[in-house]
């Protein structure tokens, strides 16, 4: 009995090791990797900070047209990761897609697929703020507003396997 | 004169008794139940797991996978309880599951949202109940109904039973329930027969006019090699009657190496699973039609007709494979498995969703009363669309009794679109779903997912 409870030991001992050391080997928080603005303290690496949509943390580091948070470093260049840039790899086309309506964000998204060189779409002063301005409420609620999203034809199952589904730029993307 | 009396007559045998098959990938490895009584044997199953990704999301969420469900959480993946009930030659099961496999498993059946009446909510718990009868005909007949275990895919549903805690897709991306009757005949103690009538596709509910076939073939000729072959023929789309689906899975288990006197490696088996399937109709066809990125949304049709270059019918076809080896050493009591596999499935219609702001289709509301907000950029779903993955892992299992199994395994996915949870979660931007969701925001799927997973099964 006794040398089968040191073996017993001697594999949950391994097993534990093998969890905590694979538990310390986190990869995030380098240039351009998604981080958490509402964290108490900032997660990126040195040198970086938790930028882009303007809430928590990243109010002091806004991404113009940006819907999520990076760690980007401060100021950013042209030459640095796409998800610090202004629109955010994606996000302006996001944006546009969530809310047709913001014709700022449309016409960004437009430049940016259009344009050869990025730096020539105008970002307005206040652009930072846009897609914050926005933001849904209807998380907080379980208000009779989400139900009646959740029942309409476009979040349907049947939506979503039609081809003709709008395509949108993003991390979602093929 | 007394009457004459000819030989006794000998009962069949019982199918697959003549060996020991515990040695299997998806079967019992215990020799006999401690719960068992003249008229009822029972079952009782805990699964707790807890898995690291290297990711790290901040949503805690696993996306991809029907057996784990939380990252960095001890999660109570599986609670079952019931049993065999039999009586002459009348039987029932009964395994109730509480868990998140409850939640895990029938997310991923969209026929409940045909109608009324919450069928998940009324299944969900159920995990196996069927009821029938026993005839003593050939090595034995039983007719039963209720919802039963799929075989499809090797792994069991219960993942005491299995060699790896978390299957490779070609197991994870099948079915692990049916809901119908199932006849099981056994021409002789090597063979069984098993043919299905069923609502669908691990389906609680029926989709469109007719239900699903199926069948099972399972062929133990000694005790070192068993094969078995699954087919399925349904109609499992929303609104496609006319889209059928077909599917193979095949597998054959083979352990080449026994020394009972060895006690320091004692067994060596290999499992290999090979599965083609198919949709054709209404729009997609098995081979031969197109394949498009997200980028081409909008720009393109899956017609019935060969109209042109991007209208015409969309390639829906799963094909896959999954190998396995396993080493058992001290008398059985440590085992060493190493495997993995790889799934091609154009239009995704075996890919489980991921769920949360990725979920393609409508969410419920939280246990707390709080309303998913509906997804803006959800995964992308649309027949035609791309998806090929594969994983490798490997992982020992510490089984001190037959009762109890320590798990501890690394494994290693990958996907040639964005499909796994990243650092950034499928929630929101801190990963509650109590936090507002700015417009446009998008969920953080990455191509890719290495994690370790250790649990703890035990049953009895």
């Amino acid at each position: 009995m006794l040398p089968r409870f040191g073996f017993g030991l001697a594999v949950s001992l391994v097993a534990l090791a093998a969890l905590a050391l694979y538990g310390g080997c986190y990869a995030e928080g380098a240039a351009g990797d998604r981080c958490n603005p509402l964290r108490s303290s900032d997660e990126c690496n040195s040198g970086l900070h938790c930028s882009g949509n303007p809430i928590g943390i990243s109010v002091a580091y806004p991404i113009p047209y940006c819907p999520e948070n990076y760690c980007c470093p401060d100021p950013v260049t042209a030459s640095d990761n796409p998800n610090c840039q202004p629109g955010c790899n994606g996000g302006a086309a996001a944006i546009c897609a969530a809310a047709s309506t913001d014709t700022e964000a449309c016409d960004y998204a437009a430049c940016l697929a259009d344009a050869s060189d990025p730096s020539t779409c105008p970002v307005p002063s206040d652009a930072s703020t846009s897609s914050d301005a926005e933001a849904t409420d209807t998380s907080t609620t379980a208000s009779e507003a989400g139900a009646d999203v959740v029942s309409s034809p476009e979040a349907s199952p049947e939506a979503s396997t039609s081809p003709e589904a709008a395509a949108v730029d993003g991390s979602t993307q093929d | 004169m007394p009457p004459q009396v000819g030989p006794p007559e000998e009962a069949a045998s019982e199918p697959f008794a003549f060996g020991d098959f515990t040695w299997l990938n998806g079967a019992n490895r215990q020799h006999s139940s401690m719960l068992d009584s003249p008229l009822f044997t029972g079952s009782v199953l805990l699964d707790v797991n807890y898995t690291e990704s290297k990711a790290h999301p901040i949503d805690n969420t696993v996306v991809g996978s029907t057996a784990l469900s939380r990252n960095q959480e001890i999660t109570l993946a599986f609670m079952g309880f019931g049993g065999d009930l039999h009586y002459k030659n009348a039987r029932l099961r009964i395994l109730m599951q509480y868990g998140l496999r409850a939640e895990l498993v029938p997310r991923n059946d969209y026929s409940s949202f045909r109608g009324q009446f919450d069928l998940q909510d009324s299944l969900r718990y159920i995990s196996e109940a069927y009821g029938g009868y026993h005839w003593d005909a050939m090595h034995g007949i039983n007719f039963d109904a209720g919802i039963f275990m799929s075989y499809v895919g090797l792994f069991s549903y219960d993942n005491f039973e299995n060699w790896m805690y978390l299957a490779s897709y070609t197991s994870d991306n099948t079915p692990w329930f049916f809901n119908g009757f199932r006849l099981q005949l056994f021409p002789s103690d090597k063979f069984k027969f098993e043919p299905w009538l069923i609502n669908g596709w691990q389906t609680y509910g029926v989709f469109n006019e007719m239900p699903g076939f199926g069948y099972q073939l399972l062929w133990r000729p000694v005790e070192q090699l068993a094969l078995i072959s699954n087919g399925y023929l349904g109609w499992d789309n929303q609104d496609a009657p006319g889209q059928w689906r077909f599917h193979s899975d095949d597998s054959a288990l083979l352990r080449y190496y026994q020394d009972r006197t060895n006690h320091i490696f004692s067994k060596a088996a290999l499992s290999v699973t090979f599965d083609i399937g198919g949709e054709q109709g209404d729009g997609v066809t098995v081979f031969g039609g197109q394949i498009q990125p997200q980028s081409m949304a909008g720009k393109y049709t899956c017609n019935t007709q060969n109209v042109s270059a991007n209208n015409r019918p969309c390639d829906a076809n799963f094909v896959s494979w999954m190998a396995y080896n396993r080493f058992w050493f001290f008398d059985d009591i440590l085992a060493f498995t190493f495997g993995g596999g790889m799934m091609h499935n154009p239009s995704r219609y075996l890919v489980l969703d991921p769920s949360g702001q990725a979920s393609p289709i409508p969410q419920p509301t939280s246990i707390q009363g709080v309303q998913y907000v509906p997804a803006t950029t959800p995964y992308w779903t649309a027949p035609g669309s791309t998806f090929d993955a594969w994983d490798y892992e490997f992982g020992f299992q510490y089984m001190p009794v037959e009762q109890v199994t320590y798990d501890l395994e690394f494994n290693h996915r990958q996907a040639s679109v964005p499909y796994f949870n990243g650092h950034g979660g499928v929630t929101s931007p801190d990963g509650y779903i109590t936090t507002s969701i700015p417009t446009g925001w998008r969920p953080d799927l990455i191509k890719g997912d290495t994690r370790i997973i250790g649990a703890l099964l035990v049953r009895f």
